[in-house]
């Protein structure tokens, strides 16, 4: 229960900053990032709601996309493929996060990721950082 | 399983059903929550329209000087609407907004703030629309420049450029850049030239641009309501 409590705390920080720099002009997925580093510590259900929530605070119109709905989907599969490196998961993290950065880019605007690769490696760069900082915190309250 | 962990997961089920409620019928409370943690204005309100007001009075000027047959049309009955959410990626620049069909908002219908252009209505639904601003990279349209109504290309991303401006063309920091294209009323101002400099392949001038309002922090907008 403590974890899924700081898994709460955490998911709305990341929240927090990330609509506060958007509100500056800056677009970072700290929320996307914080899912896939969360599908590696929770079972289905607390994922599901972790999700849910994520779709909640990021869907910025009443009704699906295409954005919407690889955002809610990447981090439930990383969730169904994570078992196969669970004793990893050091290294299978940031290995997730680049492999699903890009396929989200690559499949939403392929153009954008061809015309503009420094925002798509700085975006990247800093998910990255912010991932390893999720999971050293999960780590410790897991401990 | 023992007793503990079913009822975690009926609690964690529960909540899922309620998150998805809200989702479908109450996304609002989402975009709420993200405009709790929205920074605050770069801009105050009050920069912002005297900066927006400015850029109208050149535009003015400009086409009575160089277009005086064609001055804009006044918008008596546009639709003030409130800014409910934001695209939350980089991929695209978009705004949502709480008015919509209901209201007699259509697609195509131009938006501004403080009668400065920010974009074009892209869809609609009963009482939302998606709005598509000159900050987005797929918004392209043709433009006009200064007192001599200089032909050029305003090209949408992060930071908008006027491209295709000819090479004959004097632009100078602080000339106001007017809609000229079709499907927009003609002579809205868009912003003003920051700098110039000449096209990658030495063709043509291009000119980065200043504007009036900050995007990421206009909370009202004003659609044009279509015939």
């Amino acid at each position: 229960m403590m974890s899924l409590i700081a898994a709460i705390l955490i998911l709305v920080l990341a929240s927090a900053l990330q609509f506060w720099l958007a509100g500056s002009g800056i677009f970072l997925n700290l929320i996307f990032v914080t899912l896939i580093v969360f599908a590696f510590f929770f079972d289905f259900w607390e994922m599901a709601m972790f999700v849910l929530f994520g779709v909640l605070v990021v869907n910025w119109q009443p009704a699906m996309s295409l954005e919407i709905f690889l955002f809610a989907f990447l981090p439930l599969l990383t969730f169904a493929l994570h078992n196969v490196f669970r004793s990893q998961r050091w290294a299978t993290i940031p290995i997730a996060i680049v492999c699903e950065f890009f396929l989200f880019y690559v499949i939403i605007a392929p153009r954008f990721l061809l015309g503009d690769p420094v925002a798509f490696f700085e975006d990247l760069f800093v998910s990255l950082m912010a991932g390893g900082l999720v999971f050293l915190a999960l780590r410790r309250i897991n401990k | 399983m023992t007793r503990e962990r079913r009822s975690n997961i009926v609690l964690l089920c529960g909540l899922c059903i309620v998150l998805v409620l809200f989702i479908l019928f109450a996304p609002s409370y989402g975009w709420k929550f993200r405009q709790f943690f929205a920074a605050s204005n770069l801009f105050s309100p009050d920069d912002q329209n005297i900066a927006a007001e400015n850029e109208v009075l050149k535009a003015e000027l400009a086409q009575v000087q160089a277009l005086q047959s064609q001055l804009p049309t006044a918008f008596s009955n546009d639709i003030r609407a409130m800014v409910y959410s934001r695209y939350p990626f980089n991929f695209k620049n978009e705004l949502t907004v709480n008015a919509g069909l209901d209201q007699g908002v259509a697609t195509g219908s131009t938006v501004f703030f403080q009668g400065v252009l920010v974009g074009q209505v892209q869809s609609v639904s009963r009482d939302t629309a998606i709005v598509q601003t000159v900050f987005d990279n797929g918004f392209k349209m043709p433009v006009r420049i200064g007192m001599k109504g200089y032909d050029g290309l305003l090209q949408g991303s992060s930071y908008p450029i006027v491209g295709s401006i000819a090479k004959s063309s004097i632009v100078n920091a602080g000339d106001i850049v007017y809609a000229a294209g079709p499907g927009f009323p003609y002579g809205i101002p868009i912003g003003e030239i920051s700098a110039t400099s000449t096209s990658a392949d030495s063709l043509f001038e291009q000119a980065s641009l200043n504007f009036a309002y900050d995007i990421n922090s206009i909370q009202t907008v004003l659609i044009q309501k279509q015939p």
